[in-house]
């Protein structure tokens, strides 16, 4: 079966009812697509509710495995499936030239704890002899991102997590200086050389994974052939005895059963508790999100602002759930100068931040989301409008807050930010209009207060500190 | 539109201002031109806004920055047929 079609937890779990496959396939593309139906992205809660009701799932939940109807059945499909959307898009910006030559090599990682872990090590071994060591080092669990280690340690024969069922294990970016010392590289090789062998082997690795989704026709009758071929339309080719993976559009969606409402996160009576909270770990603590449901961030931070982009992570993790973490990735540098002003480039999907500065650089992830997923982007701009005044204008920021130092074209709403302990940047309009803001800073400063200040921000705003939990919640 | 850019000379090297100084710029600046919170000390004049082709006009601040670190501007493209260049023209978008 080809990689691409053999997704482990669809095809290897014994599902074989090809109207099930077909409709979890559709609803993981809407999810990966965001395609709107019943006016709803499709998220987890919904992928589980849609899929009970198709099964005709009995009343409760057996909580089996290998019950294609429980919810925890249905909850792995949907992780495995999310995860492996997230990873396969960050390895694509890890194989950047650029971002290669700073990060060439990557170490495998325990990213979630695990009551049994697996032997990491004994297949690290294992898979590394398979390869002949190419790449890979053999006393740590260290190999370039190019090294075909990756794909031989993956139980899925992918060179990207998830390594296998519920892994816990994931991947952390190493540096050059490190890549060096452990022998994966050579020392000082001139640049230009340098970057040609790291664009010949970035093209390589992509030329093994379009290999490693071709695979044989052996064994499958004609009905799984034809059912592929009606699954995946012209996704697939079929030529022979070969059956090999184009991508391109997915077929139309069949007609998808109605969805059950899931239940909504109570925001309302956690910000309340977090009004009344001692102290700022304490009303972290009520904010956050149970473990499993936390997403992350794909980011690649330079050495200087690693740290504090770590603890800018855990924090913005604590609040967004996974459904929701985008997938694109950012980069993470210190802001120029000594003492600059951080800021975020959508074009170059980079945040520029102050040194030392983790607030600083909660805000500018914060912009790093709303400008990966237009939907956080809508809910932030609505937010914003539902704020303005009758007919209020925006005026400039210098003249709202007496202060000269910010650019005279920066304008924002009035508002009442201020009054409810908020600053006025909080109304800052990018562009003409706040109907067509392509930016807001809604979530930045939301986000930014939520992690300096959250128990007064919940007493003072109550409804800004809720949609700054809702937003990053997958839509009930 | 979303091409516009200054061309300017600095320390006889020659930049682009695509929205923003370059980071190379920035940090071969002296530290006394930032506040502590990386603001330029003592903000912007008021004049510029005495200078603008429209009510959105961002060339007079991008023009007054390069300027204000020493910099000489050599071309101004992509500007509107009015001259201005407003926020969202830049090459690329600066936001903070």
């Amino acid at each position: 079966m080809p990689l691409a079609l053999r997704e482990g937890s669809l095809f290897s779990a014994g599902v074989e009812n090809v109207r099930v496959l077909s409709a979890m396939k559709d609803k993981l593309t809407q999810a990966a697509q965001q395609i709107r139906t019943e006016g709803t992205l499709m998220d987890r809660s919904r992928f589980v509710a849609d899929m009970r009701a198709m099964l005709g799932a009995a009343p409760g939940d057996s909580g089996d495995l290998t019950d294609i109807t429980s919810r925890r059945r249905l909850e792995l499909v949907w992780n495995f499936q999310q995860q492996d959307a997230h990873a396969f898009a960050a390895r694509e910006a890890n194989l950047d030239p650029d971002v290669l030559d700073a990060y060439p090599a990557q170490r495998l990682v325990r990213v979630e704890s695990r009551r049994m872990p697996r032997d990491w090590l004994m297949r690290w071994g294992q898979a590394g002899a398979s390869v002949g060591w190419q790449g890979a080092s053999r006393s740590e669990m260290v190999a370039l991102v190019t090294s075909l280690i990756w794909a031989a340690l993956s139980r899925f024969g992918k060179p990207h997590p998830p390594f296998d069922y519920g892994s816990g294990m994931g991947l952390d970016s190493v540096d050059r200086d490190e890549a060096e010392a452990l022998g994966l590289l050579p020392k000082d090789q001139p640049p230009a050389e340098r970057l040609q062998r790291l664009r010949g082997d970035a093209a390589a690795a992509r030329q093994r994974y379009q290999d490693g989704l071709q695979a044989s026709t052996r064994g499958l009758d004609d009905q799984a052939l034809a059912w592929l071929k009606s699954t995946f339309g012209d996704q697939v080719e079929i030529s022979g005895s070969s059956i090999r993976w184009k991508g391109g559009p997915a077929p139309v969606a069949p007609s998808l059963p109605q969805p059950l409402t899931p239940t909504l996160p109570d925001v309302q009576r956690v910000t309340t508790a977090a009004a009344k909270a001692a102290t700022r770990e304490e009303a972290h603590a009520i904010v956050a999100l149970p473990p499993t449901e936390r997403g992350s961030l794909s980011l690649n931070p330079s050495p200087a602002v690693k740290p504090q982009t770590d603890q800018a992570h855990e924090f913005i993790r604590s609040l967004l759930h996974r459904d929701v973490a985008p997938s694109a990735s950012a980069k993470v540098q210190a802001a120029p100068g000594a003492n600059p002003r951080g800021e975020y480039k959508p074009g170059l999907s980079t945040a520029y931040v102050r040194p030392g500065a983790v607030g600083n650089t909660v805000h500018e992830l914060a912009h790093h989301i709303e400008c990966s997923d237009p939907e956080i982007l809508a809910e932030c701009r609505a937010f914003l409008k539902s704020r303005m005044k009758p007919s209020e204008q925006p005026q400039k920021l210098s003249k709202l807050t007496g202060d000269r130092r910010y650019k005279p074209k920066e304008v924002a709403i009035e508002d009442d930010w201020v009054a409810k302990g908020n600053s006025v940047y909080c109304g800052k309009i990018y562009g003409a209009s706040a109907d067509s803001a392509p930016y807001t800073e809604v979530l930045t400063m939301g986000l930014e207060r939520m992690y300096s200040d959250p128990a007064k921000f919940a007493k003072d705003d109550p409804d800004y500190f809720q949609f700054i939990l809702k937003v990053l919640r997958p839509t009930p | 539109m979303s091409n516009a850019c200054i061309i300017f000379e600095f320390r006889g090297q020659r930049y682009e201002y695509d929205g923003d100084l370059p980071g190379d710029v920035f940090a071969a600046l002296p530290d006394e031109l930032f506040d502590a919170e990386g603001f330029w000390v003592g903000g912007y004049p008021d004049e510029i806004d005495a200078q603008d082709a429209d009510d959105q006009d961002t060339l007079p601040t991008a023009r007054w920055e390069i300027e204000h670190i020493g910099g000489t501007v050599l071309e101004v493209r992509g500007a509107r047929d009015n001259g201005a260049i407003h926020w969202e023209d830049w090459k690329r978008h600066v936001i903070y």
